[in-house]
């Protein structure tokens, strides 16, 4: 299940999500808030999605994931509004049979999510604020 | 409305929306347009949209679409700079 949610993501809830009898590997990823972006100071970050777009697009990387590798189970969520520096803004939890693919089901989920998943990250600083881009993100038009 | 135009409705994020300072706005266009053509009316309605369009992206009915995309009475259309997530 994908979902969007708008306060702390419970990972302990995600990883039961995923854990069952077939699985012998479940692998987790955290995307964490940093303090620093290109040596400035952050006091605060926050994210905003379209929604159901978001969602609709984090269910199509489900989709690829369970074509290429056999997952029993696959959960991913990301976190809107404000986030507070060292908490995580999104989470993937991926359970299979073995732990190869699991490291590699989960990788390819949160590379792909950071490329086509339309949430934005804007950073706030003493000084200012700026909309990040994923360098993975800038795809031009065809 | 005439039936000789559609209208769709334009959403903004991120930084289209601090440039266009809205989150959405109703558009009339001609019946045989295209995404590009929204991006166009887009720019020269907001000329500091000039500074995005290279990377961004358009979707319409939460899917994205490429430039030649032909666009139907009602659509929701979505201007979507790089994204951010993770």
């Amino acid at each position: 299940m994908n979902r969007i949610v708008s306060d702390t993501i419970d990972v302990g809830e995600l990883i039961a999500g995923v854990t069952v009898p077939q699985a012998g590997g479940i692998d987790l990823f955290l995307g964490t808030t940093r303090d620093q972006s290109k040596g400035r100071k952050v006091i605060r970050l926050e994210y905003e999605a379209y929604v159901p777009m978001a969602i609709k697009i984090m269910d199509e990387i489900e989709v690829e994931v369970r074509q290429r590798w056999p997952v029993c189970r696959f959960s991913s969520v990301h976190r809107i509004g404000v986030v507070p520096v060292t908490e995580a803004s999104v989470a993937i939890a991926v359970s299979t049979p073995h732990r190869k693919e699991a490291f590699e089901a989960c990788r390819y989920a949160i590379d792909e999510l950071k490329k086509r998943v339309p949430i934005w990250k804007k950073e706030i600083f003493e000084d200012g604020e700026v909309w990040v881009e994923n360098e993975e993100a800038r795809i031009k038009r065809p | 409305m005439h039936s000789d135009t559609i209208v769709v409705t334009v959403r903004f994020f991120a930084s289209a929306r601090d440039v266009a300072k809205r989150s959405e706005m109703k558009l009339e266009l001609p019946p045989a347009s295209v995404a590009a053509d929204v991006l166009e009316r887009i720019t020269s309605q907001f000329p500091a949209m000039k500074d995005l369009r290279t990377f961004t992206r358009i979707a319409v009915n939460e899917s994205y679409v490429g430039s030649d995309f032909a666009l139907s009475d009602g659509d929701e259309i979505a201007v979507i700079p790089p994204v951010s997530g993770g």
